[in-house]
């Protein structure tokens, strides 16, 4: 039975045209994905997080903003031989991973940037609170004494080293 | 500098003599048509590409693959566009510099007097004399990033090039060889270069053949022209 078993042949040609368009179709995918892989292990590779970094440190945010609109494509050599699908999802994922960690870096360095100069401000803050308790004692006209403002100094250096340098004798 | 190189004050007379004999006035070269074939083993994986690159001196560059697949690159000063003849569609990179293939510029910078470095802003630190051979360390331009630069020429002909890092690393290596005689410099036919990474390196092993010099390069290619119904998509570089 097997033996004489025969498929007509309009559905011996769908069957065909089946797992043909599903070989296809799982081919593609491969070609994106191995695109995007390699485009992101070279994205990786090209982009030097050093200068980001220390240009985030020195300009702030603005090298965030270049970091994200000034992205270069990728090196021609990379895309010769390569199929279009294979060269338009590699030039994709390379910008994008380009421009991610472009951001990133110059961020970091924004960011380190930012965190240091809020720790300076808190701690002058702190500082210019110290020497407005400090300063009254000495300001007033009954601060005509030395002794006063040091004394009152030294135990406003005491709650605060910092402050210390506020505790100098008043100018008369 | 090592010892018993010499600094760049004392270069002129011996230096200059020896290392740019025949390198100083090269012959004009206006077209080249070159056959090219190009392996590369990258992560793991080998890749082979087959074609021929037409160049004209005036900018225009077309690279014209046929395997593995029908590819055309054409480059000139302000986009590359890839094409594939067979699909009707490819992309135009619109760029504010121009593109190259630094493959094949490898071996045309073999025509200019020390490599070119002097043009991109090197300044030589030092050089060494041995016999025919002359081994020379260029120095980046100030202010940017990267390390110093080594070639070395062996009987006028480069030999090797070679990329160091800021902490002196080799970054990549070029190898050269089977030189061919333009007017009186010498191009390499056969170029490897190795580039050196943290996680993988990439070797890329190019030879050229069937260089043909200042020839009319034929119009089909320079003038090719892209059809109407291509679909092409337009990226910003």
């Amino acid at each position: 039975m097997i033996r004489n078993f025969r498929l007509p042949f309009p559905l011996l040609v769908l069957l065909l045209s089946v797992i043909c368009g599903s070989l296809a179709a799982q081919e593609m995918p491969s070609i994106i994905q191995q695109a995007a892989t390699d485009a992101r292990a070279d994205a990786r590779r090209d982009v030097n997080c050093l200068p980001w970094f220390t240009c985030g440190l020195l300009f702030v945010y603005i090298p965030v903003i270049v970091g994200f609109f000034a992205v270069s494509g990728p090196p021609v050599e990379r895309l010769i031989g390569k199929s279009p699908d294979y060269v338009w999802a590699y030039t994709r994922e390379y910008r994008s991973t380009r421009r991610g960690l472009q951001v990133k870096y110059a961020g970091a360095g924004c960011l380190t940037t930012t965190t240091i100069a809020v720790v300076v401000l808190i701690i002058e803050a702190a500082s210019g609170g110290c020497e407005d308790a400090c300063n009254p004692t000495c300001n007033g006209p009954s601060c005509n004494d030395d002794s006063g403002c040091l004394s009152s100094s030294s135990s406003c250096a005491s709650s605060s080293n910092s402050c210390g340098q506020f505790g100098t004798a008043p100018s008369r | 500098m090592p010892r018993g190189w010499s600094g760049p004050v004392s270069i002129l007379p011996g230096f200059l003599l020896l290392l740019l004999a025949g390198l100083v006035f090269p012959q004009n070269l206006t077209s080249l048509q070159v056959d090219f074939e190009r392996q590369t083993r990258k992560r793991g994986t080998d890749e082979t590409v087959r074609g021929t690159i037409y160049y004209e001196s005036a900018g225009k560059c077309v690279a014209v693959v046929r395997d593995p697949i029908d590819q055309r690159l054409i480059i000139t000063d302000t986009e590359l566009v890839v094409y594939y003849p067979v699909e009707r569609k490819g992309f135009r990179f619109h760029s504010p510099t121009a593109a190259a293939l630094p493959f094949f510029q490898a071996f045309l910078w073999s025509l200019k007097e020390d490599y070119g470095l002097t043009e991109i802003g090197y300044a030589l630190a030092g050089y060494q004399v041995r016999g025919d051979t002359v081994t020379s360390v260029w120095s980046p331009p100030p202010g940017r990033s990267g390390g110093k630069f080594e070639l070395t020429y062996i009987a006028d002909r480069i030999a090797g090039a070679e990329l160091r890092d800021g902490s002196g690393a080799v970054v990549a290596r070029s190898l050269f060889r089977d030189h061919i005689r333009f007017g009186n410099a010498y191009l390499p036919l056969g170029i490897t270069t190795t580039t050196y990474d943290r996680s993988d390196s990439t070797i890329e092993t190019v030879a050229f053949q069937n260089p043909q010099f200042n020839l009319p390069l034929p119009g089909a290619i320079l003038d090719y022209r892209i059809p109407d119904d291509a679909v092409m998509t337009d990226i910003a570089w």
